[in-house]
């Protein structure tokens, strides 16, 4: 195997790993960020006020999914690891755990260095909504289990397997993994505010432009982790969802212009449902069914998704919630602290994206399909 | 299939008049809400429970850094012997610039894991913070309560604000 094998081979093992760690969760994911819209539109209409227990429930009701997500990472990433599930909830639950989280928190504000024992150091990590560290922690896990689960007597499996992981894994995990896993997510952040502060415009303008590229690949679920840990720790994200918005936007204005341009009758239809899937924020069929197949109208629409995501960068438009990045997302845009103007500027760059892939496919036209190829295309994700 | 979710919603109404019903008339409930801000050398509530108060403070040169070092006491006025973990935070900050605390030159840093008995006032507990201008510095004080109850409203706690002028 050569190394450009072995490394492409790594490369899509890894966002593949990414893919299935984050594809069970995202129900709750935009669920949850649904939730908070629905807050924010209650507030800005005045049937909920901020102090009221209402605000607090249906405000805790949304981020519960964020905050806990420790939880539910684990679950799932023990899961594709091969690690007991549960035990990985519990190692979660244990980071999350009321009393140590103040204690980090305390000891952040006081200044005071927590030890283990009295000696080994435990360097200040905050778990609530985080991401990698319990990615990675689960990760150990499953190389820990296995060895104490063939190391133990069979008599005392039941009790040594869960005392020894747990034990092994959750003190690993607070005094080295941990604090790895938040240095890691601080370093990404550290590098998208850099980028946000120096160039706003450029990762939404080539998340516009290149995202049908990454969802072929499958790696558009690696993107998952920057959007959920930028919620978590900015309580926004400027940088993937807005493209992604452009980008779908985009596909779906090709696709409606080759449904009206195409000759092929059976093509019509196709091109029109792929294109009404694509503003709903989900692109396979306009992808496979027709971007791919036609390629210029893949062109138009990276395009298209280019200069509105250019937009979406200089206008610094934030998404407040995961939503499936299409018409419906558009709510995320809605903030009570962000103003009208975000949600503005937001459909601002929807239409652009939407129009300028219109007309390009328009006006440039693309290859029509032959009568048999149009028929074997009617896909769906 | 639409009479069975028409019976469930009735039923769980039903539940709900129940629930509601038994469990009694609703009381008007209020808690202490403190003032936003206090002063120097005066004792002021920050929750149910906790008193404070900020004796003053003096300053340490570290390597190129000045470090202030607050003093001041506690009152626990709650049912349980507590360490100020539990009860309170203070942090300060400069022109909204919270500062890096410091526990280098503090007297005593026991005091703030030692358990304090009900009633009793644990004094010259010292924190440290490194300055980072000659401004006057705003120590933010806040207590264990969840949220202040006012007018049968819950809202989100805060900190009792203390301005401190570090010049000599």
């Amino acid at each position: 195997m050569t190394k450009a094998t072995e490394n492409k081979s790594f490369i899509s093992k890894f966002f593949d790993t990414l893919g299935q760690i984050f594809k069970p969760i995202l129900p709750i994911m935009i669920g949850g960020g649904l939730l908070q819209a629905l807050r924010d539109i209650l507030l800005m209409t005045g049937v909920i006020e901020k102090v009221s227990s209402s605000y607090i429930f249906l405000n805790a009701l949304g981020d519960a999914v964020f905050y806990f997500l420790p939880i539910y990472l684990a679950f799932t990433s023990a899961k594709v690891f091969g690690a007991s599930p549960f035990m990985a909830a519990a190692t979660a639950g244990f980071l999350l755990y009321p009393e140590v989280t103040k204690l980090f928190e305390w000891a952040k504000n006081v200044g005071w260095s927590l030890t283990l024992f009295g000696k080994i150091p435990v360097t200040y990590s905050r778990y609530p909504s985080s991401v990698l560290p319990i990615i990675l922690i689960v990760l150990f896990q499953s190389k820990v289990e296995p060895f104490v689960e063939k190391h133990s007597p069979k008599i005392l499996k039941t009790i040594l397997v869960p005392l020894v992981t747990m034990f092994i894994t959750g003190i690993a995990g607070l005094i080295i993994i941990g604090p790895i896993g938040t240095w890691i997510g601080n370093l990404i952040n550290t590098l998208i505010t850099f980028l946000n502060e120096r160039s706003a415009w450029l990762v939404p303008t080539l998340m516009g432009a290149f995202t049908p590229l990454l969802v072929m690949t499958g790696a558009h679920y690696s993107i998952i982790p920057i959007v959920a840990q930028n919620l978590a720790q900015l309580g926004y994200d400027t940088v993937m969802l807005p493209g992604n918005l452009a980008s779908n936007i985009a596909l779906a204005g090709a696709c409606f212009a080759v449904a009206i341009k195409t000759k092929r009758v059976n093509y019509k239809g196709v091109a029109t449902s792929a294109g009404i899937t694509a503003v709903f924020g989900i692109s396979q069929s306009a992808l496979y069914g027709v971007a791919v197949p036609l390629k210029k109208p893949l062109i138009y629409s990276m395009i298209g998704g280019g200069v509105a995501g250019f937009i979406a960068g200089i206008t610094q438009i934030k998404a407040y919630s995961m939503v499936t990045p299409g018409l419906l997302s558009l709510i995320s845009y809605v903030s009570a602290e962000a103003g009208m103007a975000n949600l503005i500027f937001a459909i601002v760059s929807a239409l652009v994206a939407f129009v300028l892939a219109f007309i390009l496919t328009w006006v440039f036209g693309f290859d029509d399909l032959k009568e048999e190829d149009s028929q074997e295309n009617v896909t769906g994700e | 299939m639409k009479n069975k979710l028409l019976k469930l919603i009735i039923l769980l109404v039903c539940l709900h008049i129940i629930l509601v019903g038994c469990s009694g008339q609703a009381k008007e409930f209020e808690t202490f809400t403190p003032e936003h801000t206090s002063e120097v050398g005066k004792l002021f509530q920050i929750d149910s429970t906790n008193f404070i108060m900020i004796n003053g403070g003096r300053i340490i040169e570290d390597k190129g850094n000045k470090i202030l070092i607050v003093n001041y006491s506690w009152k626990n006025e709650g049912k349980n012997a507590d360490t100020t973990f539990d009860n309170f935070t203070i942090t300060a900050s400069q022109n909204g610039e919270v500062l890096k605390p410091n526990l280098d030159y503090v007297k005593d840093k026991k005091k703030l894991v030692i358990a304090v008995e009900p009633g009793e006032i644990l004094e010259d507990i010292e924190q440290g913070f490194i300055l980072s201008t000659q401004e006057p510095v705003t120590l933010s004080i806040l207590g264990s309560d969840s949220y202040f109850i006012v007018e049968n409203k819950p809202i989100y706690t805060y900190p009792v604000k203390v301005v401190m002028d570090i010049l000599e």
